[in-house]
């Protein structure tokens, strides 16, 4: 058995010897939450780093690493690919732009701006990859290692996939006021395609979007405590309370915000962040609501569509509302002479006898029936 | 008083049901002759029940117009005016202990359940209340129940018609509660004034205990003569003796007191297996 271990060790080392220098990248997440199996978008291209970690075996001993990304697999492994021109099918990424230190292969954590790996021509608006081989696709990630041989390309190619394409944007957007709340509904997004068959007939088909992340609402004027809130809001006084809605009532309609979210807006982390209401939405939700907003004060919202590679498209805004105080039916209980008062599981001051008893026997009884054990004979 | 006595025995029941699991079934006039020596010991029945559902929380009220469940909870007609609240869903799991076997006719136990069921609509603006906001107020119940059960199976049991009759008797409370969107409703000074007790209840979350008298009879059809084998197989293996559909007609009263009416009229309908 001893013998056996031996062998197995020696076996390794010879192994590990015999591999010396063979690098392989790995995408491992990014500074900013980018999922590492999901493609890249346009939000990471334009605001994300992507980590890549250097896997590595053999001497450690570091020998001027580049890295240059190529349209496939292959393309940066030989030498007359790499020329980083603007026609050719592989760049180098500059040195300067690499996060990370690149001292050792001990030390081999590096942040690339994603906007390199999907748009390595360089011009930084992540739209030159549509002209220059379509907005989705691949690109790979190749390391380049400096040895007494020359130049060469060592472990494996990183596929780096890419999506560029934004989602279909909501559409049919309205609004309804609630208590310091707005719901706001939506059409699913659906994708439609036509075919035609030999009579020349055209079939159109529509159906549901599946790259589709969810939705987020975002509203003006965005939430109390920015620096901003309520300056662009519009005045209250000459709302038609029952009518609740600006623009459908002449002399009204310039008291209410305007909403407009631009291409470059839907991705600038800042404007997003101060306007958004609420997490994101599930991909099939069809409305949301915006809450802790102010009665009294008029609302316009959009609708931002976001896939799974962080593109997004935004809808035109709603008509603009006004929250205002809502009944619910306990209010309308007790308005109209209910006479049951409130009672809570809760072990709290007031809290009756009787109705903690019953909590413990809803709870026992749960309990029973799950510990219950069918006893066989 | 009478609902913290009432609160005590259903707790009493319910923390009992673990040693019933190691319980058996009494016999009375002797012993089951009718059953199979291949058969496993009988001691319970499980009931997984639907029923259209529409509390009468407007019983408590009086005047013309409706009370306040159907002006919130109703279907509007052309005009705009609520005319019926439209029945929901009422779903529950009971179980029984058959505690005592009465030979031959059938058998004496005690059962106790739970449901769910919910309504929701959209609150109106309170400055104009013809008018619905996009806010959702909704009451969800929780009904629970406790009582005795007697099954007389005589005909299944010794002839070759599949039908069990029984009648139930017992107590039955439901916790309550109201939402107002994602959150517990409660009532503060800009309410509506109610007019007793207005601000009782002032930051309190609506959600309450109801109590009421719980009858209830009904058919079950014994489905063993589909498939006896594999009714005989399941008993083998999972010790289920028989299976069910069932029909139930259910009377839920009331106590007189002051709380959230769910009391109601209504027919049950579900799949029953007795183990």
């Amino acid at each position: 058995m001893k013998f056996q271990g031996a062998l197995i060790v020696g076996l390794s080392l010879l192994a590990s010897e015999a591999s010396a220098q063979l690098l392989t990248p790995v995408r491992v997440g990014a500074e900013t939450a980018v999922d590492a199996a999901r493609p890249l978008g346009k939000l990471d291209c334009l605001n994300n780093s992507v980590r890549i970690q250097v896997n590595y075996t053999g001497d450690t001993t570091f020998n001027d690493l580049q890295m240059w990304i190529g349209t496939d697999a292959m393309t940066c492994a030989t030498a007359t690919s790499r020329t980083s021109t603007t026609a050719a099918t592989c760049w180098q990424i500059e040195t300067s732009t690499i996060g990370g230190s690149r001292s050792s292969y001990a030390d081999s954590n590096f942040q690339i701006p994603a906007r390199y790996l999907i748009d390595p021509v360089g011009d930084g608006d992540c739209t030159s990859p549509g002209t220059l081989r379509g907005t989705v696709a691949t690109n790979y990630l190749s390391l380049i290692v400096t040895t007494s041989a020359g130049q060469n390309m060592v472990g494996t190619a990183l596929a780096i996939p890419y999506d560029l394409n934004p989602p279909d944007v909501p559409t049919n957007v309205t609004a309804v006021p609630g208590e310091g709340a707005v719901t706001v509904s939506w059409r699913a997004t659906t994708t439609t395609s036509s075919t035609t068959d030999d009579s020349g007939t055209s079939t159109s088909t529509t159906t549901a979007s599946t790259d589709l992340a969810g939705f987020y609402l975002l509203c003006t004027p965005p939430a109390a405590g920015d620096a901003d809130a309520g300056t662009d809001a519009g005045t209250v006084s000459g709302l038609d309370v029952p009518d609740l809605t600006f623009g459908d009532d002449a002399g009204t309609s310039s008291t209410c915000p305007a909403f407009s979210v631009s291409d470059a807006q839907l991705y600038d982390t800042a404007f997003f962040n101060r306007y958004v209401r609420g997490a994101r939405t599930s991909a099939s939700a069809t409305s949301a609501t915006a809450d802790n907003l102010t009665n009294g004060v008029p609302y316009r919202c959009v609708v931002v569509a976001e896939d799974n590679a962080g593109n997004r498209s935004v809808s035109t805004s709603s008509q603009c509302v006004v929250p205002l105080p809502v009944t619910d039916f306990w209010e309308r209980y007790r308005e109209s002479g209910g006479a049951a008062q409130p009672i809570s599981c809760g072990a709290r001051p007031g809290a009756r006898t009787g109705a903690l008893l019953a909590c413990i026997s809803l709870v026992a009884t749960a309990v029973a029936l799950v510990g219950r054990r069918r006893r066989k004979p | 008083m009478r609902s913290n006595v009432t609160a005590l025995a259903a707790t009493l029941a319910a923390l009992a049901l673990p040693s019933l699991s190691a319980a058996q079934t009494f016999e009375l006039f002797g012993s089951d002759g009718a059953a199979s020596r291949h058969e496993s010991p009988q001691n319970f029945a499980m009931e997984l029940r639907f029923s259209p559902w529409q509390p009468m929380v407007d019983s408590e009220f009086s005047g013309s117009g409706g009370g306040p469940f159907l002006q919130y909870f109703g279907e509007r007609d052309g005009n705009g005016v609520r005319t019926a609240v439209r029945d929901r869903l009422l779903g529950a799991l009971e179980l029984d202990w058959q505690a005592l076997r009465i030979n031959p006719i059938g058998s004496l136990g005690l059962g106790v359940s739970v449901g769910f069921s919910s309504f929701t609509a959209n609150a109106p603006l309170t400055a104009t209340p013809s008018r619905d906001s996009g806010q959702e107020s909704a009451l969800v119940m929780v009904p629970m129940s406790a009582v005795a059960v007697l099954r007389l199976d005589v005909l299944a049991r010794r002839t070759v018609i599949p039908l069990v009759f029984y009648g139930k008797a017992g107590v039955a409370a439901s916790y309550w509660w109201i939402t107002s969107g994602e959150n517990l409703a409660r009532r503060s000074a800009a309410s509506p004034s109610a007019p007793t007790n207005n601000a009782g209840d002032f930051g309190q979350a609506a959600a309450g205990l109801s109590y009421a008298w719980q009858f209830a009879a009904g058919a079950m059809l014994r489905l063993d003569w589909l498939e006896p084998r594999a009714q005989r197989a399941w008993d083998l293996e999972m010790g289920v003796n028989h299976s069910y559909l069932f029909a139930e007609y259910m009377i839920v009263r009331d106590w007189e007191r002051p709380q959230l009416r769910f009391g109601s009229n209504t027919w049950a309908f579900g799949v029953a297996f007795e183990f």
